[in-house]
């Protein structure tokens, strides 16, 4: 296979006078009208072909690999699955993540007594979730984190608890996607 | 095209005395020379014609702190007739860190120059307007050098003069003495910017004006500098892939891939070939995106609204596909050292063909609107004209270069990942005017989107990984199973990838030109320095002498197809 060179092709050198600029007002009255009618047809059927989304009420289906904010994953006795290891605050680029241990005797011996994640600072890169070795800090489908002050965009650890099943067919799929790998 | 070992006899055989050393490393060829022989080696590697090193890519310092020597210049170069490359590194005392302007050789080497001597204080003797480009001239120290701490905040003002009150001075354009304008008025002071709706981007243009004649412009950089050469170096390597997204933000996994392959060069691996394809598939992918969004901008900036509407609703479908990809639609954080975040979704294949399907048709009526239209065409045409061999001087590359019908794409003269497998054309202008910018874009995006069908029909089965501990994060499904993988891990998290010791540069074509990433390790898992060379700014630079002596509205087409990226330009 290889690759050549090819020169563009430049429009016809303008040649003034009315008839060509009448064609060029033509031309864009076709193109345009076809997109209008093409939208209005689409919207007489109900399968609207314009791309705009009327946000607060419609929203977009995001694909499963949507990286959204990061939330802890809840297990189903209501504990977090996360034990404090660390990773994801060594991993974080911003430093957004705040963790302090504890001990407790169940089986599970160790989790985050402090779980706190700024959400001004999380740029949604997602390394934190590729550093979890237990699969306890995803990424999940909202990224509404809008707060009246800023102390309102720290996140603690019972705001971001979600059940596991709420994950599964979301972010969870895709990264299980990637686990033999 | 002669080879490393060639290219370094020739220097040799000339300069006995001056080099001091030179070495091939991972296929870089690099010599040190002592200073006062800088500008003699660096006219001949641009005369003699088996060298004829045309293009300086790049201008940047290392700091070697504790050393005698302790600034380490490093001029990048590469020609355009053979396409090879060499490294120039001249060692410079701390306590006088002078070293000679190569501004006389290569006209491009004005704002690099100017940028290494504002991040790490070096200065260039001969330079004729040395002043600092990213950081305002009332700033202290030099933020690159290794003993200016990273968390140091200074205060957005100058010394001494008191808070709130203080103005800053306008610049005095260089070169410009009391023109006297030929309706014999004083010139007109124009600031164009810093946020001005016709510069998508931040960027200051002083304009000085004769009447609607443009005499003498001065572009201001900087709006957007964040450090990211400073940040690279405080983080491990895997944590600046999320940095390299914010430099071309219109297409981010062109700056993820070179990135990557940076990296992987330092360590001398190569990532299995279905990787290949898919770095290959998403970085055209991106490069749609940000010709649609230069495309449609300039036809916005040119009061033409609809074809804007067409081409963003074209990126729409693109950031859809970038979407399943990797789960975010600008910031996309796609590719890893030693492999892609993730596998292809089920049914991309045919998600591809149907949104192509669509962009095509868009891209049709774009043209169809502007092309014929008496009012842009008379904005683009024989605007912002320059000479081939001018806009190589100044380091031009990518469309605004191949507009000048310069024969120059990476991914054609040095192929790299799986370009060497594909069929495509490079499209090359004939006139180098804003016409022909315009319609390579035009005509890239095809072949961006024949290239993406073609690597989708090829793509083989197999894994997307290196399967190198050292290298790449484990799967997930042994971390959580097995101990020496869930060890690997933590070893890799809490102390990165540690490449051995030595300094690479990896040049990939990204949608503005030529991105080039230089390395450099020092055995650690953090970068100890971590140069982007990046096409956006190398490319604003010859704005000033594109628009000098036009008229004021030439000025927005030109900058337009210039398509300045301020993440990418001011890094």
């Amino acid at each position: 296979m290889a690759t050549q060179t090819v020169a563009v092709r430049r429009p016809l050198a303008m040649r003034a006078g009315f008839i060509r600029s009448a064609f060029a007002i033509l031309k864009g009255l076709w193109i345009t009208n076809r997109h209008f009618w093409r939208n209005l047809w689409g919207f007489i059927i109900r399968k609207p072909t314009v791309f705009t989304v009327q946000f607060p009420e419609e929203r977009l289906v995001q694909p499963n690999a949507f990286r959204g904010m990061p939330v802890l994953v809840q297990m189903d006795n209501g504990k977090e699955r996360c034990v404090a290891c660390g990773l994801c605050e060594w991993a974080c680029p911003t430093d957004c993540i705040t963790i302090y241990p504890a001990e407790t005797a169940d089986e599970i011996e160790r989790y985050p007594r402090v779980f706190d994640i700024d959400m001004s600072r999380c740029m949604f890169c997602g390394l934190c979730e590729e550093a979890c070795p237990e699969e306890a800090i995803v990424m999940s489908q909202n990224v509404e984190i809008c707060a009246y002050s800023r102390r309102g965009t720290l996140w603690h650890k019972d705001d971001l608890l979600v059940p596991v099943d709420k994950l599964l067919d979301t972010r969870l799929f895709h990264v299980r996607r990637g686990y033999d790998r | 095209m002669a080879d490393n070992a060639t290219i370094l006899a020739t220097l040799q055989s000339r300069f006995t005395s001056g080099i001091e050393r030179s070495d091939i490393y991972r296929d870089d060829a690099s010599v040190t020379i002592a200073p006062e022989q800088l500008l003699d080696v660096a006219r001949f590697a641009r005369q003699e014609a088996s060298l004829s090193f045309d293009l300086l890519l790049d201008v940047t310092a290392v700091d070697y702190l504790g050393q005698q020597a302790r600034f380490e210049v490093v001029h990048h170069l590469y020609s355009t007739k053979h396409h090879h490359r060499l490294r120039l590194k001249t060692r410079v005392l701390e306590k006088e860190p002078i070293v000679d302007s190569v501004v006389p050789v290569w006209v491009g080497a004005n704002w690099l120059e100017r940028e290494t001597f504002d991040m790490y204080g070096v200065r260039f003797r001969g330079h004729p307007d040395l002043r600092r480009i990213y950081m305002y001239e009332e700033f202290q120290g030099h933020p690159l050098r290794k003993d200016y701490p990273k968390e140091r905040r200074q205060p957005l003002i100058g010394p001494g003069s008191p808070q709130g009150n203080y103005q800053p001075a306008i610049p005095e354009i260089p070169g410009l003495t009391h023109v006297e304008g030929l309706l014999g008025a004083e010139l007109m002071r124009v600031q164009l910017g810093p946020s001005h709706p016709a510069t998508h981007g931040t960027v200051r243009i002083l304009l000085d004006l004769d009447g609607e004649t443009i005499v003498n412009a001065d572009v201001q950089v900087g709006y957007l500098h964040r450090g990211f050469e400073k940040e690279c170096e405080s983080g491990f390597y895997y944590q600046a892939i999320p940095y390299t997204d914010r430099l071309n933000y219109s297409s981010a996994i062109l700056c993820n891939v070179g990135y990557c392959m940076a990296v992987e060069k330092l360590f001398g691996a190569e990532v299995p070939p279905r990787c290949q394809f898919i770095r290959v598939i998403g970085g055209e992918i991106a490069r749609i995106a940000d010709h649609l969004l230069c495309v449609g901008a300039t036809a916005l900036e040119l009061n033409a609204f609809t074809p804007f509407l067409y081409a963003l609703q074209a990126r729409e479908l693109i950031w859809d596909l970038v979407n399943a990809m990797c789960g975010a639609r600008v910031t996309s954080n796609f590719v890893r050292i030693g492999g892609v975040s993730a596998d292809l979704p089920a049914g991309f294949a045919d998600q591809c063909r149907a949104a192509f399907k669509r962009l095509l048709e868009l891209v049709e009526d774009t043209e169809g609107l502007l092309l014929e239209n008496p009012i842009f065409r008379a904005r683009m045409e024989g605007v912002g004209v320059m000479s081939a061999e001018r806009l190589i001087e100044y380091g031009v590359t990518g469309p605004l270069l191949r507009a000048a019908g310069v024969d120059l794409d990476l991914r054609r003269a040095q192929p790299y990942l799986v370009y060497d497998q594909l069929d495509f054309d490079v499209p090359l202008g004939t006139q180098g005017d804003n016409m022909d910018r315009f319609l390579v874009r035009l005509a890239e995006m095809r072949q961006s989107v024949r290239i993406v069908e073609q690597c989708l029909k090829m793509i083989p089965d197999g894994p997307i990984d290196i399967d190198d501990p050292a290298l790449r994060f484990p799967g997930k499904g042994r971390v959580y199973g097995r101990m020496e993988e869930l060890i690997n891990q933590f070893k890799l998290v809490t102390e990165g990838q540690k490449p051995p010791p030595g300094e690479v540069y990896v040049g990939t074509e990204s949608a503005n030109g030529e991105i080039g990433y230089f390395l450099v390790s020092d055995g650690t898992g953090k970068p100890y320095k971590c140069r982007a060379r990046t096409p956006s700014f190398s490319n604003t630079q010859p704005l000033a002498e594109l628009v000098r002596g036009r008229l004021l509205a030439d000025m927005v087409p030109t900058f337009d197809m210039i398509n300045m990226i301020g993440g990418e330009c001011d890094r």
